[in-house]
């Protein structure tokens, strides 16, 4: 019956329709198919904005083929999955110009990743952690992107809608939505980096046009939300329509309309937070001149290639080009929903963003730095060099799986497998079997040792090393590996091997213990080889002179046996001890050498103990009578684990004239500790250029302001001084200590220092070349002048000398009203009060003029008017 | 009188919601027949349609070649610092008259 309908299907198209309807698509009903996937090409090829904006060309086959079918879409093409019913339909339809079964042409973006070598690190890990992106992000500015979309919903971590100032940015264009697929999808298709997060930023309108304003704006939206979406990429795969003719150098400061200036701080801010910037080239196919924002300084610049590897006829490049990756034909998310192919630079630059995220990913996940130049030039090393016959150049395109190798600082990790640990076994001839596991391993070795050292080393490719005729005795044996970039490492821990009828390891203590419990447990293993049950072990103490301060013997059995002995301690001292095991063969086996164990139970004593102080730093020294471990506490802190017995640590960072405790605690291998507490004072800041040619201390101690000591002797003659913001000269007047006096810098700016006098504050204010006179300690005569000669970079040098200068103007105290320009006049500022008060007077003198006059003029009037009442 | 009155101000009312409709439609941009009309292909010409070329996201048609005037003067009020996709749209290579109807090649 089935078979019947499709039959009148047919015969009624041969009939009726104008649609070409491909055979195959028959073909797959006739044979049973419930669903066929077609491309149904509409007749209307008048499309008015490209592949983003094809809605209505749809509208007549949305009434008829559910929308959830179509797969994607192209400029009058659908792919959609349709049914017997859905073919008739469409065979009918007006709009319809073919039906044709649909091939697997739409893995494009598939053989994009496998161009650029991205798919093959998809199988690498890290820690654990396998390179799809994950805990890196991309901040797309675009048009936004369609964050419900299947292949993008799982990738989408927030953004900001510049075109209408909102934080939706919902694609109304499509753009941002194929962008984000490139380099995220994450479902129906594979984008460059599945595991990484997206961020959307709108700048591109439903017309796909935009504000250069509003790309800086999103610039720094994306820097500024950074540390929270952890975005490390930036994707711009727009330019500015301005510049259609483009730029042949570097555009960062060219303000022609495109905000240049503007853009290129804002990237500049975004590769100084260690943030890459990537563009597109531009689509005029210019082999000259490239778009805004690609041309500026610190933009990673992405032209286009096809799937063939030659260069994208329409890809804009010149030597600001960075970077090439496929542009040409892109399968990728669309924003109504399934995918859409497309092409441009726009499709390349997301791909080397989604490139450089991964490389982040793997940068973070061992534990590396880079930043976006350093980036850059990776890519640009590792890539696959092509050479552009347009414009005469070549270029890179981007290999992301050599950049990955490139960055590689992860050792192989080595497993031993066979003989397993502790094999005991009378064979002499052994295949021992180790395991590397690396991303690019060049080779294994084995290495066994003996007590005498190395006893066999070989390398190979292989995973099997045979050796044979190996003599009776224990051995250790672990395997190499190294990786083609020279990373190396063993297995964690070596294997224990013994050729022979038995075997006994010493286990704890490790060998050079030192305990100051006097009750120890000591335990050694036996193992025989498998024929024979070991029998019994004997445990041997000597103490230092060489006699045995214990044995003890303990009956084991099966094939493999540890053992623990006691032994309570009474003397200190250095002891060794052994273990000697026996099977049942009478075979016997002694550990590999005596452990050496020191009972200590006396603290070490502490000696010599002394303090070198600075002005801001101090060297404490002491020495012990054993070898011991410090750690200092208190006011001031410092350790070491080393043992030694001449002990020193350096303080730095004190503050002057201070005094500071601390308790130093020292202790010895056995956990035996001693206390100490001291103290020390640190010096104070004296004057680092003497007047007086006497040579004071420098205390060129940068964090803490200087102080500088003046005696009466110097500031007699004028004391000279560069000083900075908060500097202080403590100076005498008189020659004790009550006179004394503090200058202290409060501002320094380009032509005036404030500084402050005490011991009762006075403020001044001074110009370059200006000076002051003070009465501090009298009312009828200055004693002291304070000049400012100049002002070098941060500090200000001032010229402080005692003087003996009667008042003449009598004034309060001190208020900076005198003073002395630099040629050397009087300017009183009284004269300016004088010129005020003239002022004022003539003023008064002028308006009591004018009113006089008026007064005069209406008295006038009146008398005029009792004229003419008169008159009247 | 009155009647004829009322009928009078309900068809002005209709002719001005017909003419304010199409002219909406006209202001929409809606394609009209007589833009695609041509008879022979050099008839035909190919422009841009909307701001940013096709080049950088933007598209392009073919209309008849009375109607580029119109579509040149719209670029006019395009901003010349406008940023654009950079998505290749150039997909028309030529414009032939075909049924009477510009079409793209």
């Amino acid at each position: 019956m089935r078979w019947i309908l499709v039959v009148l299907v047919v015969v009624m198209l041969g009939f009726v329709s104008s649609v070409g309807i491909d055979d195959d698509v028959i073909g797959e009903f006739r044979e049973g198919e419930k669903n066929v996937d077609v491309i149904v090409e509409l007749k209307n090829d008048s499309l008015e904005i490209g592949a983003f904006q094809l809605d209505n060309c749809f509208d007549s086959l949305d009434d008829v083929i559910d929308e959830e079918k179509i797969t994607y879409r192209f400029e009058n093409s659908i792919a959609v999955e349709i049914n017997e019913r859905d073919l008739d339909v469409l065979s009918r339809s007006h709009n319809v110009e073919s039906v044709v079964k649909m091939g697997k042409i739409y893995a494009l973006l598939q053989d994009s990743v496998g161009i650029i070598n991205v798919s093959s690190t998809w199988g690498l890990e890290s820690s654990g952690v396998g390179l799809t992106g994950v805990g890196q992000s991309v901040c797309v500015i675009d048009s936004g992107i369609n964050y419900s979309h299947p292949d993008l919903i799982g990738n989408y971590l927030g953004g900001y809608d510049f075109v209408d100032d909102d934080d939706d940015p919902m694609d109304g264009f499509g753009h941002g939505t194929h962008v984000a697929g490139i380099v995220a999808a994450s479902g129906g298709i594979s984008g460059v980096v599945p595991g990484v997060g997206i961020v959307a930023v709108r700048v591109l309108d439903n017309s796909g046009g935009g504000n250069p304003g509003d790309l800086a704006s999103a610039i720094d939206w994306c820097v500024d939300n950074a540390p929270q979406f952890n975005i490390s990429v930036i994707s711009m795969s727009l330019g500015c329509n301005a510049t259609a003719d483009g730029y042949n150098s570097y555009c960062d400061s060219v303000d022609d309309g495109c905000f240049n200036s503007a853009i290129a701080n804002s990237i500049n801010v975004a590769v100084a937070n260690n943030i890459s910037v990537v563009a597109a080239s531009g689509n005029f196919g210019s082999v000259e001149k490239i778009s805004s924002p690609a041309c500026i300084q610190n933009v990673i610049a992405v032209s286009s290639i096809d799937k063939n590897g030659l260069i994208s006829s329409f890809a804009d490049r010149n030597f600001l080009v960075n970077l090439l990756a496929p542009g040409r034909d892109i399968n990728s998310t669309y924003f109504l929903g399934g995918y859409a192919i497309a092409s441009g630079t726009s499709m390349a630059t997301p791909m080397v963003a989604g490139v450089i995220g991964l490389i982040n990913q793997y940068l973070s996940l061992s534990g590396q730095s880079k930043t976006p130049t350093e980036i850059e030039s990776i890519l640009n090393n590792t890539g696959r060099r092509i050479n552009d016959s347009g414009s005469g150049l070549s270029f890179s395109v981007v290999d992301v799986y050599a950049a990955i190798l490139s960055l590689d600082v992860d050792a192989p990790e080595v497993a031993l497998v066979s003989p397993v640990n502790y094999d005991v076994d009378m064979n002499a001839n052994r295949t021992f079997v180790c395991n590397a596991t690396d991303w690019q391993l060049a080779s294994l070795s084995l290495n066994i040792w003996n007590s005498s050292g190395l006893y066999y080393n070989a390398t190979g490719n292989g995973t099997s090393f045979n050796v044979a005729n190996m003599s009776e005795g224990n051995y250790f044996w672990n395997c190499l590996g190294v990786d083609v970039v020279g990373n190396s490492a063993y297995a964690s821990a070596n294997f224990s091997l013994t050729i022979g009828g038995i075997s006994t390891m010493l286990l704890l203590p490790a060998d050079n213990k030192y305990a100051n419990v006097n009750d120890m447990n000591f335990s050694c293993r036996v193992v025989s080889e498998e024929n024979y049950f070991v029998s019994n072990v004997t445990f041997y103490l000597w103490n230092s002179s060489g006699g045995l301060a214990n044995s003890s013997v303990k009956n084991i059995s099966g094939f493999d046996n540890a053992s623990i002995f006691n032994y309570s301690f009474a003397d200190e001292g250095n002891y060794l001890w052994n273990c000697l095991g026996v099977n049942n063969a009478s075979n016997s086996s002694w550990g590999d050498f005596n452990y050496s164990f020191v009972f200590d139970v006396t603290a070490p004593v502490v000696s010599s103990l002394s303090e070198s102080v600075g002005v801001s730093g101090a060297t404490i020294s002491w020495t012990t009578d054993e070898s011991a471990n410090f750690s200092v506490g208190g006011e001031i802190s410092g350790s070491s684990s080393s043992y030694a017995t001449n002990h020193s640590i350096v303080i730095s960072g004190l503050s002057p004239s201070t005094t500071y405790n601390y308790v130093l605690v020292s202790c010895d291998g056995a956990g035996n500790c001693v206390n100490r507490s001291d103290s020390f004072v640190t010096g104070a800041v004296v004057n680092p250029v003497s007047f007086s040619g006497g040579g004071g201390s420098s205390a060129s101690v940068s964090f803490v302001p200087k102080i500088y000591e003046v005696g009466v002797d110097e500031i007699k003659f004028g004391y000279v001084q560069k000083l900075e913001k908060d500097d202080r000269v403590n100076f005498s007047i008189f020659d004790f200590e009550g006179g004394r006096h503090l200058l202290s810098i409060d501002e320094i700016e380009v032509d005036y220092v404030e500084l402050t006098i005490e011991s009762e504050p006075i403020k001044l204010k001074l110009g370059v070349g200006q000076s002051v006179k003070l009465n501090l300690t009298s009312v009828i005569y200055y004693d002291l002048f304070v000049r400012l000669n100049a002002i070098v970079g941060d500090a200000a040098e001032l010229t402080i000398q005692l003087i003996n200068e009667p008042i003449e103007i009598r004034t309060a105290k001190i208020t900076g009203n005198v003073v002395e320009n630099e040629d050397g006049d009087i300017e009183n500022y009284s004269w300016a009060v004088a010129i005020l008060v003239i002022v004022f007077v003539l003023i008064v003198l002028i308006f009591s003029v004018i009113k006089r006059k008026r007064l005069k003029s209406s008295k006038s009037k009146e008398k005029n008017g009792e004229r003419k009442k008169i008159k009247t | 009188m009155e009647k004829k009155g009322l009928v009078g101000l309900i068809v002005l009312v209709v002719v001005l919601l017909v003419v304010g409709f199409f002219w909406f439609v006209g202001e929409l941009g809606g394609e009209t027949n007589e833009e695609l009309r041509c008879e022979v292909d050099d008839d035909c010409v190919k422009v841009q349609v909307g701001c940013c070329a096709c080049n950088m996201g933007g598209a392009e048609k073919c209309v008849a070649r009375s109607f580029e005037g119109d579509y040149l003067s719209r670029l006019d009020n395009c901003s010349e610092t406008m940023i654009c996709a950079a998505v290749y749209n150039c997909e028309i290579v030529g414009c032939r008259c075909i049924d009477g109807e510009c079409v793209g090649e």
